[in-house]
């Protein structure tokens, strides 16, 4: 007789093994819904149900919060199609998350992986590194203006180091205007995601390096070699937050361009804006939101393959 | 740094945000009821009837809710302040319950509190953008009878009233602050250079090779929202305000005139008639760099009358319009005047206040009560009545515009709003050097198709 | 054998040494970047409009902390602050007890059920906060919480919560499951492992959801603008009151007060940044 089917007069059965898997498995689902459910009901009154809502706005006609709206189905998709504006926008959005990501992720991660050596010196950088994230939209908004103005702190530098042939009208000129709103993110951006790094990468333990260089390996082998293959969901994270911020984000084309010069500066985050804030068509607008939606999910999981191969 | 300082700090915070929360705000009946509580205290329980009103009896207190941005950093904030103080102390029985917030922020604070009726009872807000669609959308009712029933139809200006009154005869609101928006001419740079003030296209492009080898720069302008008041002004020179509103107010740019209008004014810009960079140039540094007086002209509205950047150059500034192409169909300068820079407005909510509001407009709106505005905040009254103090009077205001210029209307009144951003951006790009005429034309184009 | 280490050995100082002073060198020229703005913001704050355009970067002439008092007494900023303070400490709170204990199901509990979960929250980094505005605003007045501050610290973990939650579960996993093991062991239940032994290993992530979290929750505008009043402001409202119409810009006055809105933030970090770099988990594992 196997130990499994023995009983005992006052005892209960002993349940098989499969039994005992699926009373496991349940009490573990359980377990699972009571710690998740709060935060879950939170999340789902306050975002899910406006998330429908706003799938449900895009297919009506609405010029104003006070006006009514009118059903008109597919028809801002179909629009969207054929809206040249959208063409521009999402052209302008691809070649900002490019350079945007490029910028930001491969120098963030290195810079990160500098602060977790924990040199001296290295508190101060990482409150320095992290500062631009601190400021708000009307910080940056002075900060940039003085920078980027024909005779402010860019050119006067350039000028003073006789680049003066450099020197441009960079918020003015069609084509600097969006490399100019780029290098504000990756400017903030580099510093505020190798913090993030340095939190991932301050949690592996020194042996894990003290071993690799007594193989004769120096820290930038061990940078690749070692820290990055452990880091590679994190930096997939970073990457779709990054990603993210990018695709929906028009704080700067708000305060610093409108858009322009030109459509230079015209991105989706922009759009969206404009047409529910600006030109008040706010079906349109949520149309324009289920396009940044869709992209967002089609970008997430290019993100993920990318990572899921890279960690084979 | 050790956990105890850490929890010492958190219960610090918790224990503020409790107090804070708890004597933050208990909303006021008017601002924000759970229910649709009536402002004016209910009556008392049915076991006992209401008292009877008397002819003599104080009248129930009212608060009434003014949504406004004149905060204590406005010109107009401390007159607006000493106003609202002196009115409560005149009529006891009406609080005055005045919020400042951001002037681009009150159309939509107030749209979304509207949706939920819990909008205030007066807005002072400009006559542009989204507001204009408030009076057909409800969000705010037309003062029509109140204008007549309030005695005031008479007090105030025509122009003041036509600017809020829309095509189907429906004023939008009590018009408030007038401007003028002329051209700014200082007059050392111009006698440096040794030209007299133009007044013709001609005039100008030599004044602008003269002024340039006398080395300062002749037109500065933002390349931004107000820098596209010159855009528009600037090819304005050439049609007559009908045929601005065809192209800039319905995007029919195959009118002659003004595909004049854009190529006079890229003529302009490629003479050099503006300052080097100037799409770069953003507002305040505009303000800036004029006031550093080797700047010939700019466009500033009469709010920058006492701006501290531009006193130094004020006593040389000599107003007026922009000069005029030769066969234009205006006979002086033109620049821009209207009131639709603030007009008080009555909301749904409001209308049920309206004894209170009948007393505060009243109130509002006599000579003595405007005239503080004008004095200390250069605002050009609405009303017929204007007698102020000139003693206490910016001395830009007190320049007489009416024989060396003329007003041409403004877009506010017809570029629409669908369409802003867009022409914005045009404009933003007909600054910048090496835009041709027909790109800006196409653009235009482009930027009113959205319009079908 | 021991020359050949000490060849190694110097061999890997070498190494280490030059990409210690690469990283000095350009972590040095980035902090600059960083500086000189900031340090811009910080002069102006004393000068007026026409020094700050026509020499941004030149020391002020006198220390005049006249905007800063300005910035205070024009818009109430610390009571703002204050206002800022306590919404941003209840929303931390409250994203944190909602955040961990779902963040240790999904990453720790087996079951099905946990990709579906992580999905639904991802969807919330999909959704623009302009699209959602009406209805919570909507909501925030039928429950009578219009222009009461708890409106936003019961909103705000709902913004917050994807993010926390993907932080959180991201550390969790990799722990090693002996934690759990050892635990059940000894005779603990759910909430004594999470409580007691995750909490505190979790604690750098914790951390750095906090200080995430409360740069979002204190730079946040949109929401509170449209749910508070003008007696409940939130610090970023004072801010922009302090250019209240678009056409008269005093830059020294906003940069006083930004000066100001940014100190909080700046505590904040330095009083943290010491937890995030503990090395407990290699401590735990030991055990």
């Amino acid at each position: 007789m196997s130990s499994a089917e023995r009983t005992f007069p006052n005892e209960k059965r002993i349940l098989t093994s499969a039994e005992h898997n699926r009373r496991n498995a349940r009490r573990r689902r359980l377990t699972f819904l009571v710690l998740v459910l709060p935060a879950l009901v939170w999340f789902l009154t306050f975002m899910l149900w406006p998330l429908v809502n706003m799938f449900y706005i895009s297919t009506n006609q609405w010029d104003g919060l006070n006006l009514p709206k009118k059903f008109v189905f597919l028809n801002n998709f179909i629009r969207i199609f054929h809206d040249p504006k959208m063409a521009i926008a999402l052209h302008n959005t691809g070649i900002y998350l490019l350079v945007g990501i490029l910028g930001i992720v491969p120098f963030a991660f290195m810079l990160g992986f500098f602060l977790s050596l924990r040199r001296p010196g290295y508190r101060i950088l990482r409150t320095i590194f992290f500062s631009p994230a601190m400021l708000s939209a009307a910080a940056l908004a002075m900060i940039f203006l003085g920078v980027y103005r024909p005779d402010g702190m860019l050119n006067a530098f350039l000028k003073a180091v006789g680049l003066t042939a450099i020197t441009r009208i960079w918020l003015g000129n069609q084509a600097t205007a969006l490399g100019s709103l780029i290098a504000i993110d990756i400017w903030g951006g580099i510093g505020f995601n190798s913090v993030l790094f340095f939190a991932a990468l301050a949690s592996l333990p020194e042996e894990l390096y003290e071993a690799a260089m007594l193989d004769g390996a120096g820290y930038w082998t061990i940078m690749w070699r070692i820290a990055f293959p452990l880091m590679i969901d994190f930096i997939g994270i970073v990457t779709v937050l990054q990603f993210l911020s990018i695709l929906s984000g028009a704080a700067y084309m708000i305060l610093l361009t409108q858009g322009g010069p030109g459509t230079s500066t015209f991105t989706l985050g922009y759009y969206l804006y404009d047409q529910a804030f600006l030109s008040h068509r706010l079906g349109y607008s949520q149309a324009i939101g289920v396009v940044v939606f869709f992209a967002g999910i089609v970008g997430i999981l290019l993100i993920r393959r990318i990572t899921s191969r890279f960690s084979n | 740094m050790n956990k105890r300082i850490i929890s010492i700090l958190i219960a610090l915070l918790v224990v503020t945000s409790m107090a804070l929360t708890a004597c933050g705000s208990a909303p006021t009946p008017t601002t924000a009821p759970a229910t649709a509580a009536p402002a004016v205290p209910v009556l008392l329980p049915t076991t006992t009837l209401p008292p009877v009103p008397t002819a003599t009896a104080a009248p129930a207190p009212v608060t009434l809710t003014i949504w406004h941005n004149w905060g204590p950093d406005d010109a107009k904030g401390p007159a607006m302040k000493a106003i609202l103080a002196d009115f409560m102390k005149a009529n006891p029985s009406i609080t005055i319950k005045d919020e400042v917030y951001v002037d681009a922020d009150i159309p939509l604070k107030v749209e979304t509190a509207s949706t939920a009726k819990q909008e205030p009872d007066l807005v002072f807000v400009q006559r542009v953008g989204d507001v204009y669609t408030w009076t057909d959308s409800g969000v705010t009712l037309p003062v029509n009878d109140w204008l007549t029933q309030w005695g005031l139809a008479d007090k105030f200006k025509p122009v003041a009233v036509s600017n809020y009154t829309q095509a189907d005869g429906k004023i939008q609101a009590f018009p408030l602050e007038g401007y003028v928006w002329p051209i700014w001419y200082n007059t050392k740079v111009f006698a440096a250079a040794g030209v007299p003030i133009p007044t013709t296209t001609d005039d100008l492009l030599a004044a602008v090779k003269k002024i340039r080898a006398a080395g300062d720069q002749p037109i500065i302008a933002s390349n931004d929202g107000m820098g596209q008041y010159l855009f528009t002004l600037i090819m304005q020179t050439v049609m007559t305000d009908d045929e601005a509103i065809q192209c800039i107010g319905k995007g029919d740019w195959t009118v002659p005139d003004c595909i004049k209008g854009v190529q006079l004014f890229v003529q302009l810009r490629d003479a050099g008639a503006f300052v080097d960079g100037v799409e770069g140039i953003d507002y305040p540094t505009a303000n800036t760099q004029f006031g550093a007086g080797k700047v010939a002209m700019s466009h500033f509205g009469a709010w920058e009358f006492g701006a501290p950047e531009v006193a130094t150059v004020v006593p040389d500034v000599q107003l007026g319009g922009f000069p005029l192409p030769a066969g234009s169909p205006h006979k002086l300068p033109i620049y821009y005047s209207a009131f639709s820079a603030k007009g008080i407005w009555v909301t749904p909510n409001g209308a049920t206040k309206l004894d209170a509001v009948k007393t505060f407009i009243q109130y509002f709106y006599q000579p003595s009560v405007m005239a503080q505005f004008v004095e200390q905040a250069g605002m050009i009254s609405p009303l017929k009545d204007e007698t102020v103090d000139k003693t206490k009077v910016t001395p830009l205001f007190t320049q007489d515009l009416s024989k060396i210029a003329e007003v041409a209307e403004t877009p506010d009144f017809y570029l629409p709003p669908a369409v802003a951003t867009d022409f914005g951006r045009v404009s933003s790009e007909a600054f910048t050097p090496g835009t041709t005429a027909d790109k800006i034309l196409a653009d235009l184009k482009a930027a009113y198709a959205a319009l079908k | 054998m021991q020359t050949r280490v000490l060849r190694v050995a110097r061999r890997i100082k070498k190494g280490a040494d030059l990409f210690v002073i690469g990283g000095y060198f350009f972590s040095t020229i980035y902090a600059a970047l960083i500086i000189v703005p900031l340090y811009f913001v910080i002069v102006s704050a004393f000068k007026n409009n026409n020094q700050i355009i026509l020499t941004p970067l030149a020391l002020p002439t006198t220390l005049n902390f006249s905007k800063f008092f300005q910035a205070e007494s024009n818009v109430h900023l610390l009571r703002a602050g204050l206002v800022s303070a306590g919404i941003t400490t209840g929303a931390e709170l409250l994203t944190l007890l909602l955040a961990f204990p779902a963040a240790y199901a999904v990453a720790r509990i087996q079951t099905r059920l946990s990709t579906l979960v992580e999905s639904v929250f991802s969807l919330g980094f999909l959704i623009p906060g302009l699209a959602i505005l009406m209805p919570i605003y909507e909501m925030t007045a039928k429950a009578g919480l219009l222009y009461h501050p708890i409106a936003l610290v019961i909103l705000y973990p709902a913004f917050n919560l994807p993010l926390a939650m993907i932080l959180l579960s991201g550390f969790m996993r990799k722990l090693p499951r002996e934690l759990e093991e050892s635990a059940m062991m000894d005779g603990g239940n759910i909430l004594q492992i999470i409580f007691y032994i995750f909490v505190p290993i979790c604690l750098p992530g914790i951390i750095t959801v906090l200080v995430l979290n409360f740069i979002n929750i204190w730079n946040e505008y949109l929401f509170a603008l449209i749910l508070m009043d003008s007696n409940n402001r939130t610090i970023q409202l004072a801010l922009a009151l302090l250019r209240a119409n678009q056409r008269a810009v005093d830059f020294g006055l906003i940069a006083a007060g930004v000066l100001i809105s940014m100190i909080p933030v700046y505590i904040v970090f330095i009083l943290f940044q010491d937890r995030i770099m503990s090395g407990m988990l290699a401590g735990a594992v030991k055990e």
